[in-house]
């Protein structure tokens, strides 16, 4: 061995900075050593977690992101006084506190690397969320400005109003209603196809707006009619209610 | 790791190139994993 402490070696071979010379009589000692073993184990772990926080693939828009969000903060004072010039810390002293200063350093890089990477990913989900909603209303709207939209009114339950519009070009339909009541809690409003007597799921209203344009899951197909009844959140696959409205579908 | 060896420099190359003892490169590796180690909380 090289060096006058092989214990002191852990960290380089962990890293893969001794020679193979040096690696192959350290991995000697490594076998004979239990203490030595049991930290190499940890550095290692460590060290690789550094190569997979340095190989994550960063997404373009991360920096920006960051910058834009650094301007939202407000900085933290200095946790380390500036030393008096005349009373410098020995030199030893000073590459310590640069060690430590280094080590946070990356440990920070990567937790506020991770940080960031969640806010972006939080970012992404509301801009789909963003761009579903979007894409829904332009599917509710191109029913409802079909040429051959066809709309059926319905009472609802407490003097509401609910409208069915067909396109039967588009195969899809539109429910709208307005000033309807909050369904009891643990319950939403589910919307059935009628396939001629046979009730088929086509999606559940938002339980907390009272007033929607939704459009329903699924072809209109050979579907006559629609309803809605009152179902355990989450929906059902069959009606467990009786319908609270029903309407028929207008002939094409 | 180009992370870890510096450019392509073994731990000897490095201290060479900082002009400090092999001895102290090794030490300093070793103790900024260690802490590393403490601050993500991995243990052997």
């Amino acid at each position: 061995m090289n060096t006058d402490d092989p214990h002191l070696l852990s960290g380089a071979y962990a890293l893969h900075a001794l020679s193979d010379e040096e690696r192959r009589e350290y991995e000697r000692h490594l076998a004979a050593c239990a203490s030595c073993a049991e930290e190499v184990a940890a550095l290692s772990e460590t060290a690789a977690g550094l190569g997979l926080a340095a190989s994550a693939p960063v997404p373009p828009s991360l920096k920006e992101d960051v910058l834009r969000r650094i301007t939202q903060v407000r900085q933290e004072p200095a946790a380390v006084p500036a030393a008096p010039a005349r009373d410098a810390p020995p030199r030893g002293r000073a590459r310590r506190g640069l060690l430590w200063a280094l080590a946070a350093s990356i440990a920070s890089a990567v937790l506020l690397g991770g940080t960031a990477v969640v806010q972006h990913r939080l970012a992404q989900d509301a801009e789909r969320e963003g761009r579903r909603v979007q894409q829904a209303a332009g599917e509710v709207a191109a029913v409802l400005a079909a040429p051959d939209a066809r709309l059926t009114a319905t009472a609802l339950p407490q003097g509401a109003t609910g409208t069915v519009v067909v396109s039967r070009s588009l195969d899809q339909a539109v429910f709208t209603a307005s000033d309807l009541a909050v369904p009891p809690r643990g319950t939403v409003y589910q919307l059935w196809f009628d396939d001629r007597g046979t009730m088929r799921p086509a999606g559940l209203l938002d339980p907390d707006r009272t007033t929607t344009a939704t459009l329903m899951d699924g072809p209109v197909g050979g579907a006559t009619g629609m309803g809605i009844t009152i179902e355990p959140a989450g929906g059902s696959a069959r009606p467990t209610s009786a319908p609270i409205a029903l309407a028929a579908f207008p002939a094409a | 790791m180009p992370l870890a060896h510096g450019e392509g420099l073994a731990y000897r190359g490095g201290a060479e190139h900082l002009a400090e003892p092999p001895g102290r490169a090794t030490s300093r590796m070793r103790k900024g994993l260690t802490r590393l180690c403490d601050c993500l909380g991995v243990t052997a």
